[in-house]
């Protein structure tokens, strides 16, 4: 198990300009920088309609950018002469609504993409499915379908999913946001022991404690711009701004 | 669900009933000898009398002769009398062997007396060739206070005709009438083979339309969908502009296709588009697929955007494009959803292609329409075709229900 610290000297794994985005009118980002360098644990909070979602969603264009640029591992994602579906291959996702696939059974959920995408063989990618799904606890539901699991274990088979294409960093959209609260906690592990192995992850959450025990670095946004970051310690104990201290005073409570 | 138990016995009974003739006609009717010589086929129980030669044939009768036909499916002995009409100016073509005059145009007048009362009936045959001179026999007849109805080269006398009932009770006799009026146009001269070949073109055209009108409408849902969620996403370019131009075109084609009534699309395409196209039921098969597709357009649409929009982004974010998602994501569910209601349109147009008849292709409602022109009865083949529609509809209802119970089951899994 490698353990991460973050190293300045490294190239960032995404790099992130000027990102705007507007949807009509309504400008939700109003330009956001940030690096993300690989290994790091990212997590986003904000109240609602902050822009943390859009960011995210940004990073592997679910959300065309409306203004500014992205760099993954040196390639400009927002050129439009790139190929993004290559690009997302490196880039899990993970929904607030798990959004499995409800017609594949799991085994299926999981080896779709890497069969489909990147040409893995049958049996390879369902041993690859087998580990993973090991490592989550949830062999036992290789041949179920996704609507006999309790929305933690969807969740776990999300990541997994996600994990099955070997991505470079991990995107978590509000993945404990629609569980119920008994439910939290075994996504909430399965996230932890990703962050212990070195995944780079950017995360939007409302997990506090979360954040403060695997995040490297906290971003708090509010009305489409980054208005406090730094260290878990740093943002979350001791905030400057008093936006970012009203967050926390009211999520806290 | 009850109710619908309900309903369906009730139907079931009603097909039963009308069933019930037809069985207990089945060993009275191998017996009857075939009548093909005699000038009439049979006389009805309201005493229609029906001429059994094919058109333009010439009937010797002597004058006294009295015929004994088949009424029905009971033998009844029937008196006929028959004046021929011969109007002013037609040729004598030759003679009989009896030494009666044949004429070119003639027509016959038939009386029959029913119960001792006297009573005159239209005797209609097949028109003659020459529809001209038909017309101008009919003028001239009802100018002289006739009312002829059976055409052609004729020089027939039938000097007395009675039917007798053989049996007394009137709710008896309905049902014998009813039977008499089954066989008639049901069995007799094998008509159930003419409601069989409609039924075939039927569902020949039903099954032919639903195919291209599945193609075409997944084809216009998969690019009024793409051009919905993904264009405002797209890149400007030759593809956006495409895709732009082919959105356009099924969103007029769809108006067109959905605002103007099927019949004159029919008709537009039979005599006007398709008009090189010989073949009646290919043009219909093609009429009503391009109409279909437009309302199965609508379903396949609604289909795919039922689905969550998670299954797409969940699709996109491991990597898959658009059409892979499309593909192994959305069409599958979408499949599964639209299953009953795409079954709905084949009943829907099931019925839709009756009106093929009016471009000319035997369909079943047409080959009822034939039965009733050959044999005058509206009530038997009429309801005849309504039943057998019936029956085709509630086998698809039933069929549609067992196959949304296993959609549903496997839902549940």
């Amino acid at each position: 198990m490698m353990h991460d610290k973050k190293n300045d000297s490294l190239q960032p794994l995404i790099s992130v300009r000027g990102l705007q985005k507007s949807f009509g009118d309504l400008h939700v980002l109003r330009g956001v920088d940030q690096d993300i360098t690989p290994g790091e644990k990212v997590v986003l909070l904000g109240p609602s309609g902050s822009g943390k979602t859009t960011f995210l969603r940004c990073l592997n264009l679910l959300e065309q950018p409306t203004g500014g640029s992205i760099v993954f591992e040196g390639e400009e994602i927002t050129d439009p002469r790139c190929n993004i579906n290559k690009v997302r291959q490196q880039m899990g996702m993970v929904f607030q609504q798990f959004n499995l696939f409800p017609h594949l059974s799991i085994l299926k959920n999981i080896t779709l993409g890497p069969t489909l995408l990147k040409g893995v063989g049958k049996e390879e990618a369902e041993e690859r499915a087998m580990q993973l799904l090991r490592r989550v606890g949830l062999e036992e539901k290789a041949k179920a379908f996704p609507r006999q699991l309790s929305g933690g274990q969807q969740q776990r088979i999300a990541i997994v999913r996600a994990l099955a294409m070997e991505p470079k960093v991990m995107l978590f959209d509000e993945p404990t946001s629609a569980l119920d609260p008994e439910m939290v906690g075994e996504v909430l592990t399965v996230m932890t022991d990703l962050a212990k192995e070195g995944m780079t992850m950017v995360v939007v959450t409302h997990e506090i404690g979360f954040a403060r025990s695997v995040a490297d670095h906290v971003i708090f946004m509010d009305g489409g711009y980054i208005v406090e970051q730094g260290t878990p310690e740093a943002v979350l104990d001791d905030p400057q701004q008093p936006r970012t201290q009203d967050f926390l005073r009211k999520v806290l409570k | 669900m009850k109710i619908i138990g309900n309903k369906r016995l009730l139907a079931l009974l009603a097909v039963l009933l009308l069933m019930l003739p037809v069985l207990s006609m089945a060993e009275t009717a191998a017996e009857e000898p075939a009548q093909t010589d005699k000038l009439f086929a049979a006389i009805d129980e309201k005493g229609y009398a029906y001429l059994n030669a094919a058109e333009n044939t010439i009937f010797y009768s002597d004058p006294s002769m009295t015929e004994e036909v088949q009424a029905g499916l009971l033998r009844k002995k029937v008196n006929v009398t028959a004046t021929a009409y011969i109007p002013e100016g037609t040729t004598q073509i030759g003679t009989d062997e009896n030494g009666q005059p044949i004429y070119a145009e003639a027509a016959v007048l038939v009386w029959i007396t029913r119960s001792g009362e006297p009573e005159s009936f239209y005797v209609r045959r097949s028109a003659v060739k020459n529809p001209l001179k038909e017309t101008a026999i009919v003028n001239q007849a009802e100018k002289d206070g006739l009312v002829p109805v059976a055409f052609g080269a004729a020089s027939a006398y039938v000097q007395e005709a009675s039917i007798k009932p053989l049996v007394d009770s009137d709710f008896l006799q309905w049902w014998i009438n009813l039977a008499d009026d089954f066989y008639k146009n049901i069995i007799e001269y094998e008509r159930w083979k003419l409601l069989l070949q409609g039924l075939a073109n039927t569902l020949a055209m039903t099954a032919g339309a639903l195919g291209i009108g599945v193609v075409i409408g997944v084809a216009i849902a998969l690019v009024c969908t793409a051009w919905e969620n993904q264009g405002p996403k797209m890149r400007k370019g030759p593809g956006k502009a495409l895709l732009r131009f082919v959105y356009g075109f099924f969103r007029v084609y769809t108006t067109v296709f959905r605002g103007t009534p099927m019949m004159v699309q029919l008709l537009l395409m039979t005599f006007v588009i398709l008009k090189g196209i010989p073949h009646a039921m290919t043009v219909a098969i093609i009429s009503f697929g391009l109409n279909s597709g437009a309302y199965v357009a609508e379903i396949f649409r609604g289909g795919i955007n039922s689905i969550d929009k998670g299954q797409m982004e969940a699709g996109r974010s491991i990597g898959m494009s658009y059409a892979q998602t499309m593909w192994h994501i959305i069409a599958p569910q979408v499949f599964k959803n639209v299953l009953p209601t795409l079954c709905n349109e084949f009943i829907t147009l099931i019925k839709e292609t009756s009106i093929a008849a009016y471009a000319g292709v035997m369909e079943l409602t047409m080959a009822g329409n034939r039965i009733r022109g050959q044999t005058f009865s509206d009530f038997m083949p009429l309801i005849a075709v309504a039943v057998i529609y019936l029956v085709l509809v509630m086998i698809l209802t039933w069929g549609v229900g067992i196959l949304e119970r296993r959609l549903r089951q496997s839902d549940a899994r």
